[in-house]
């Protein structure tokens, strides 16, 4: 295990120092010479503000994306005006505030201003006036929402969140459609602007691979939504969440070198940001003090004939006021053994903290991954996923009670795929659980 | 039979660069330097020697990364003498941290060269997107929706009828009749460049107009 801290510092009278840790658990330290597969389980931490420090609270940009295509219309368009309005009560004059709406158009209701009191009457008046009307263009409309507050920006944020909360009850059926290249530019927008996005599914009709997707390349949270009730209690409750955010922009940094291979277990947006470079790059997202999160991520060690080490290089970045952070990278050392002091290790020296993390966030994925092969008709596939995990999860479990609770809902799952197709409404709920799992993230419709 | 005594090096092909070393050639072919530059960088005292000379010497992982680090120094334009100065002491590790850091610094000041403001960024995104946009389904209640025309004659090339749409605020939109209850939709700004898709487009109702009527 390895451990780095690195402290940021406040500029003035903002933030006050708050300490990033990164502690590093590999499961093993050898590897076969025909190669192997090794997990680590990196657990970034943010640590508490001092006692006696009570820091300012992060100015907020949020851009309000709702659908007002015509199966919103009723009950649904009441209650997202009513969240609206809820978010917009507890934004203060030093929040951006701005308001898009879409059906098959996109119209920029309220462009990013100050959260005054007059804007808020305003926004308040123009969404009174919001009705249920035709298709929808939920990628126009969503860039047109993010693009709201970059243009709203003529001096640099200074380190505020940005974030674009996007509310749909349907598919993207005008304009980009494709769930994979909305994600890519999820991703991209929060690269090159700094604005995150959160997604926001509400009933059965929407799609949740796309939703899921794009909260996750955009460093947000998305939200499955069973009733038009449950609007306002995740909208209030994210916003409480970004109010709250002490270190933003949190990245983990991966080197393997050239030859080995990277894979990120657990839900999170990686990309490689220099394309000849062994980097990648995993996004975390925006964090409140006290909040840790894992990252599984699986390497592939190849090969070799002669004895030799390998090193693993880590390390996290992050961002207050407005300036960069990091801690100086960690080394994970592996040795290649001979097939005997593997199989003595795997039995007697497998670092089980790591394996719990390692068991759940393989679980969750493959929750997530059985859904859609469900949804898409592939029964068997998907319960013979979850009975291939569960079964591994089941060689090192041991006594865990958490990594047996997995291996149950694993295996229950399987039985009932036997017995009955998922339904829409199953699958997003178990999407949408399996994704917030493996992202540490809060259920705040029922809070 | 009596083991010689001079020690001899196989070379398996499965042994990677990691395990045998390399060779003067192998490391600057990597670093995508000459062979000359190389050694005028031992000679300089920026790199550590071999340890061994002539044919068959063998470089390590250590002098790769020591090398790289110096090219990317170098390109940067710093005097051999900061160059050394700045690798004197460090360790292996010390090296691919600093490696990392100097590479990315790099490519962040290539990228900062060209960069898009983020609203320029967003908008080059909306502007793709776009130029992909498909027509929607018609909705009689909306406000903008397509009245209906007496269409003319598809098959006259270039004679469309053309109306313009107010769909957004300044946007203007042109109507193209393809048969009955069928209308292809272009927005105004995007004519020229899609007139060959819009010819074929044309081509292809007038084709199936054709044949319906046979």
């Amino acid at each position: 295990m390895s451990m780095a801290n690195g402290n940021s510092r406040s500029n003035g009278n903002q933030r006050a120092g708050i300490a990033v840790t990164l502690e590093s658990r590999p499961e093993r330290r050898l590897i076969r010479p025909t190669g192997s597969l090794r997990h680590i389980d990196f657990c970034v931490r943010v640590g508490e503000f001092a006692a006696n420090v009570r820091p300012d609270r992060t100015p907020l940009t949020l851009s309000l994306v709702l659908d007002r295509s015509g199966s919103m219309s009723g009950e649904k368009l009441a209650t997202a005006k009513r969240a609206a309005l809820a978010v917009l009560d507890r934004m203060d004059a030093s929040d951006r505030v701005c308001l898009v709406v879409f059906d098959d158009r996109v119209d920029v209701v309220q462009p990013a201003a100050l959260a005054t009191p007059e804007i808020k009457r305003r926004i308040r008046a123009e969404l009174a006036r919001i009705e249920a009307r035709a298709n929808t263009a939920l990628h126009e409309g969503w860039l047109i929402g993010c693009r709201a507050i970059a243009a709203s920006e003529t001096e640099p944020r200074n380190g505020g969140v940005a974030r674009c909360f996007l509310l749909t009850d349907g598919q993207a059926n005008a304009g980009i459609t494709d769930p994979e290249e909305i994600a890519g530019e999820a991703a991209g927008v929060l690269e090159h602007t700094g604005i995150g996005t959160s997604t926001f599914g509400i009933g059965n009709d929407y799609n949740e691979s796309l939703l899921g997707p794009m909260a996750v390349a955009g460093g947000g949270q998305f939200h499955h939504l069973r009733t038009a009730g449950e609007i306002t209690n995740t909208f209030v409750g994210e916003l409480g969440e970004l109010l709250s955010v002490a270190v933003g922009h949190v990245r983990l940094e991966l080197d393997g070198g050239r030859d080995i291979t990277t894979e990120v277990i657990s839900e999170y947006w990686a990309s490689q940001p220099h394309p000849n470079a062994s980097q990648v790059s995993v996004v975390v997202g925006d964090l409140p003090a006290s909040e840790e999160r894992h990252v599984v991520v699986r390497f592939g060690f190849p090969s070799h004939q002669a004895l030799a080490e390998r090193t693993v290089l880590a390390r996290v970045v992050w961002s207050v006021g407005g300036e960069e952070h990091s801690i100086p990278w960690q080394e994970m050392g592996f040795t290649y053994a001979d097939n005997r002091s593997c199989d003595t290790e795997r039995h007697e020296r497998m670092d089980s903290a790591a394996m719990h993390w390692v068991g759940l966030h393989h679980a969750e994925r493959a929750r997530r991954e059985a859904t859609q092969l469900s949804r898409r008709g592939d029964v068997q596939g998907a319960r013979s996923l979850l009975e291939k995990v569960a079964k591994r999860i089941a060689e090192y479990a041991g006594s865990d009670p958490e990594l047996q609770a997995a291996i149950y809902e694993l295996l229950s799952l399987s039985q009932e795929l036997s017995e009955r197709p998922m339904d829409a409404a199953d699958a997003k709920e178990r999407y949408s659980q399996a994704q917030r799992r493996s992202r540490g993230q809060k259920d705040f419709r029922t809070i | 039979m009596t083991i010689d005594s001079i020690t001899v090096t196989v070379y398996t092909p499965t042994m990677s660069i990691d395990d045998r070393g390399m060779t003067i050639e192998e490391l600057a072919d990597l670093v995508g330097v000459t062979v000359r530059t190389v050694r005028y960088y031992i000679t300089e005292d920026l790199l550590p020697g071999p340890g061994t000379r002539g044919k068959g010497t063998i470089y390590t992982q250590e002098q790769l990364l020591r090398l790289k680090l110096i090219r990317v120094l170098a390109e940067q334009r710093l005097p051999l003498a900061e160059i050394r100065k700045r690798l004197a002491g460090l360790s292996t590790r010390d090296v691919h941290a600093l490696l990392g850091e100097e590479v990315r610094r790099a490519h962040e000041k290539e990228g900062s060269a060209g960069a898009q403001s983020p609203k320029d960024y967003i908008s080059t995104l909306l502007g793709r997107a776009r130029s992909t946009w498909t027509t929607p389904s018609p909705d009689p209640s909306h406000p903008a929706a397509p009245q209906a025309q007496a269409s003319p004659d598809p098959a006259s090339s270039g004679a469309s009828s053309q109306a313009a749409l107010g769909s957004a605020p300044g946007e203007s939109w042109h109507r193209l009749p393809l048969a009955p209850g069928v209308e292809l939709h272009v927005r105004g700004d995007t004519w020229d460049r899609h007139r060959n898709l819009i010819d074929q487009l044309l081509r292809s109702a007038r084709a199936s107009g054709d044949r319906r009527d046979l």
